[in-house]
């Protein structure tokens, strides 16, 4: 209000507090030379906007009537049953087309449980998992074979001189049926050069009845025990000559 | 506006999004079971035991995910089928053991999502697109000695470069060409590069599941 | 609005003069704001240059693998997401929260209270951060785009911004009653959306433990909406805040903006999916986002017509005000972000970008070219008000300028090309991988080039805040402003 104030008033019109004192009425520059807040103006909405979003509004609607697959939590393709133009291609149906033979149902068995471990080319990965490629064990008793199937295995085993044993083997007898396990068995003694004979589920249900108050997984030293030429009762005629009617203890 | 229109508004449209995009697709797929057929066998899909398992955290430990997808589109949304990456699209089924789900978001490498199918056909080369262990390790350790011009990052550090004591491990990589190790020098996976090519050849989508159709590439 | 003019006109003889009580109420508030603002914008601007060498790192990485190779913690797995988790948390995310509390301060008229909430959400945030990075550098991420931070370093992160929170509730208690600008109601939503995102994102797949693609759902809903709910939210604000401040002029239409915010709001929140097109998601989740992103061209349009009619008459603004230069930048760019989200959420269009870059140069034109643009154009109004002197150099504003939009331009462009070029490659089934990754090596060469000019632009950005920080700008009432042409009280 005196004279030296309103000289520094108008000083501070163009300069700075650098005191940053608490006397606020020195304010600085930036603040005036500010404009006021912002404020809106009320023009209403143009109508060509409104009739573009009346456009827009219409072809979501289609868009989310045409391709929602009725909101089901099993329709993945939108287009489905929209027309047997726009499906593309049809491929093999979910089913199995006219019976299989006991080879090809023990692949998909073999390659939808066992292809993690053994590899879909059954040779195991080195230091981790055992080959099956000419394995003794693959190839030779089918009791100790039925015997890992259904337990499982754990600590090392030696399969062509190699030592393996950082992975357990877990049982399958709760996983896989009777059939399943003779299936597999019977793909594995056959393929990738193995010359073995079959397997028969009903080796596999006497294996089962012969074991099953063990619950512990095999080590190597227990199936070393059984004789490398045990067989399993049920064998069909058509097996090797190892397989004997009688069973080995 | 008034306050309270503002405040019931921002909470009620998140509300409206937030349900709708997270709760209810939980609901659908929350609780997905595997598929079994009639007498309860031929499950799919089953969980990774093992090292396979360990390999997947590395897999996400390594951030492979931000080059690799692990999905497969069906043919009405891209070529994927076509290039032989899978004999269906993936759907929700089959990552219920997959935590966390690495589907990943840009493709600067191949899919991988049916890495370990052996049936699969690459439709640029003709020729199966399965590779082995052997392959794998080659790969990880020296990207460019496997696939040309590749911009994958070298994981040397899953491996271990040793001078050859007596004879050659069996775990050693054979490398050939400007790539060879030095003589007298071996390279030999670690624990780790292991449990990632278990895992990486574990990968298999291909199982028939109901919900999806089977489909083959056009030729 | 500015109550206090209405209030007092019927007062004509009121001895001291309006617009005085206004300038004090406005000092106030600056002064009020000054430590934990600043403290703020520090820290997100040294996260911007940690981001930045992240992310030249793994650019370079993508064209020459072999570039610092054999090192665990710069494997490009890694180096990826720390650049775009430190981008994204650390420097878009603070400087997001510090224009947000001044304009929020500033449209309720009250000065900051209790600046200490503030200050240790900040640390706590950074700490947060810093951990964070690290933890993904060490192989510790959690596989989830956008949320690879390990457990505990969510909890911080999530406590920081409770307190950050729970300071803008108290604003807006405190708040002068009466209407809340346009502004207030875009920040009001992106500090609410953005603490309930959080906070179910990780409570969802952290302690429910979401299994399957429902993490991938719960993914991408989060990674879309800390984009759209969030980062966009407070760009929108802050551009319906300066434009018309700077120009004097009122916004075109209140109507328009009114359902702006309504649109943006009850669609923004469903557009997540688009990123999962072709993904193992029924077909409904993806067809209710693509939905989604088509109607968004409702907000998007009705926001443009907005910016761009209420700086209309002073379009000249953008040669000599760097505020508004950014600002509007950044609005161009939005615009164009969701020109390019529309298009590549239809799936015909998908079916050859998704899985590709092109995904990544749209986030990065939202979150880059949009939103970061708007807060440097922010910083550049704020921060003298804060420190009392003007910026030191417009030459040096010019630069980062230049390298901002030509470098981060370049970036984007070579990325989207790339991508298209890499989504039809692949789609190509004579292609063999090997040559589609050939194919992108010349578009990284240019994305490496875009790089070089964003380290410089944020270099000359950096030590010119320093100047600033250390009170060592022009002790001045003019602005500092582009040298073309002068204008009295153009700030």
């Amino acid at each position: 209000m005196s004279n030296p104030e309103d000289l520094q008033q108008t000083q501070a019109a163009h300069e700075i507090d650098y005191r940053e004192s608490m006397d606020v009425t020195k304010v600085h520059a930036a603040i005036e030379r500010e404009k006021k807040e912002p404020w809106s103006a009320s023009v209403p909405i143009p109508l060509w906007l409104m009739s573009l979003f009346g456009l827009v509004l219409c072809f979501g609607s289609y868009y989310l009537g045409n391709f929602n697959g009725g909101f089901s939590g099993d329709v993945y393709n939108e287009r489905a049953g929209m027309g047997s133009s726009s499906a593309k291609k049809t491929g093999a149906g979910t089913e199995a087309t006219g019976p299989e033979t006991a080879v090809e149902a023990g692949k998909k068995v073999f390659l939808q449980n066992c292809a993690v471990c053994h590899q879909p080319t059954g040779t195991g990965i080195p230091g981790q998992y055992p080959p099956l490629v000419k394995s003794e064990f693959v190839n030779g008793s089918p009791k100790r074979l039925a015997m890992i199937l259904l337990k499982g295995l754990q600590g090392p085993v030696k399969v062509e001189g190699v030592t393996y044993g950082s992975a357990a083997m877990p049982a399958w007898e709760k996983t896989l049926n009777d059939k399943k396990i003779a299936t597999v068995l019977t793909y594995i003694r056959q393929e990738w050069g193995n010359t073995s004979g079959e397997i028969s589920p009903e080796q596999i249900t006497a294996a089962r009845k012969e074991f099953k108050d063990r619950g512990d997984s095999w080590t190597e030293h227990d199936l070393l025990a059984v004789p490398a030429d045990a067989t399993l009762e049920g064998g069909t005629p058509a097996a090797k000559p190892e397989a004997k009617p009688e069973a080995a203890k | 506006m008034r306050f309270s229109t503002l405040f019931a508004g921002i909470f009620l449209t998140f509300a409206l999004a937030w349900f709708g995009e997270t709760v209810v697709p939980n609901i659908q797929l929350g609780n997905l079971q595997p598929q079994t057929d009639e007498d309860g066998g031929d499950i799919y899909p089953v969980n990774n035991s093992g090292i396979a398992a360990r390999g997947r955290k590395i897999y996400v430990a390594e951030g492979c995910f931000y080059c690799h997808t692990q999905q497969v589109r069906g043919s009405q949304g891209g070529s994927d089928i076509d290039r032989g990456w899978g004999s269906r699209q993936t759907v929700a089924r089959d990552y219920i053991y997959t935590d966390p789900v690495v589907l990943g978001l840009t493709r600067n490498g191949p899919d991988l999502a049916n890495m370990g199918n052996t049936e699969l056909v690459d439709s640029s080369t003709g020729k199966k697109r399965w590779k082995d262990a052997a392959w794998h390790y080659a790969h990880l350790y020296s990207p460019r000695s496997e696939v040309e011009g590749s911009a994958m990052p070298s994981f040397s550090y899953l491996f271990e470069k040793r001078k050859i004591v007596g004879q050659r491990s069996e775990d050693a990589l054979k490398l050939e060409g400007e790539y060879a190790v030095e003589n007298g020098y071996e390279v030999v996976p670690n624990s780790d590069a292991k449990a990632l090519v278990a895992y990486l050849m574990s990968l298999d989508r291909s199982h028939a599941l109901k919900e999806v159709k089977q489909e083959a590439p056009a030729k | 609005m500015s109550d206090i003019l209405t209030q007092d006109q019927t007062t004509a003889s009121a001895p001291v003069s309006d617009t005085e009580i206004v300038k004090v109420e406005r000092a106030l508030i600056d002064q009020s704001a000054q430590a934990p603002l600043l403290f703020l914008y520090t820290s997100a601007i040294l996260w911007l240059l940690t981001s930045t060498i992240l992310g030249t790192i793994a650019a370079i990485k993508l064209q020459q693998p072999d570039f610092l190779g054999g090192v665990p913690w710069l494997t490009y797995g890694r180096v990826w997401p720390a650049f775009t988790n430190s981008f994204g948390y650390g420097w878009a995310s603070q400087v997001a929260m510090g224009t947000g509390i001044w304009l929020v301060a500033r449209l309720a008229h009250v000065s900051l209270r209790r600046p200490t909430l503030l200050i240790f959400g900040t640390v706590f945030w950074n700490v947060g951060v810093t951990a964070g990075v690290i933890a993904i550098l060490a192989g510790k991420g959690q596989g989830i785009e956008w949320l690879e931070f390990p457990g505990f370093v969510q909890a911080i992160l999530f406590a920081g911004f409770v307190l950050v929170g729970a300071w803008v509730a108290t604003m807006f208690r405190l708040r002068r009653p009466g209407h809340a600008y346009i502004s207030l109601w875009y920040l009001a939503g992106a500090f609410f959306w953005f603490a309930w995102l959080y906070s179910a994102a990780n409570l969802m797949i952290g302690v429910v433990h979401v299994h399957g693609v429902v993490q991938a759902v719960v993914g991408a809903w989060y990674a879309n909406n800390f984009l759209s709910l969030w980062l966009t939210s407070i760009g929108l604000g802050s551009i319906y805040y300066f434009i018309p401040k700077v120009s004097g002029k009122p916004v075109h239409s209140y109507h328009l903006a009114s359902l702006g915010f309504w649109s943006f709001a009850l669609l923004a929140g469903w557009t997540g999916m688009t990123r999962l097109i072709g993904g193992p998601l029924p077909a409904w989740l993806i067809t209710v986002s693509i939905v989604a992103n088509i109607m968004m061209i409702i907000p998007v349009a009705t926001v443009m017509v907005n910016f761009v009619l209420t700086l209309r008459g002073n379009y000249n603004l953008i040669y000599f005000s760097p505020t508004i230069r950014f600002v509007f930048f950044g609005a161009i760019a939005y615009a164009v972000a969701s020109a390019l989200g529309l298009v590549s959420s239809l799936r015909s269009v998908a079916s050859i970008t998704q899985y590709t870059n092109f995904s990544i140069a749209h986030s990065q034109l939202l979150i880059y070219a949009f939103f970061s643009m708007v807060m440097f154009g922010s910083i550049y109004y704020i921060v003298p008000r804060l420190v009392g002197c003007e910026w030191l150099s417009s030459r040096l504003i010019s630069l980062h300028f230049l390298g901002a939009a030509y470098g981060g331009g370049l970036v984007i462009l070579t990325t989207l090309l790339g991508g298209i070029v890499q989504g039809a490659a692949w789609n190509n089934p004579e292609e063999s991988s090997s040559l589609v990754i050939q194919s992108m090596a010349p578009f990284i060469v240019g994305r490496c080039i875009g790089w070089i000019f964003l380290i410089f632009g944020h270099l000359f950005f950096a030590l010119h805040f320093l100047t600033m920080l250390l009170r060592l700008g022009r002790p001045s009432g003019r602005p500092t402003l582009f040298p073309t042409h002068h204008e009295e009280g153009a700030h």
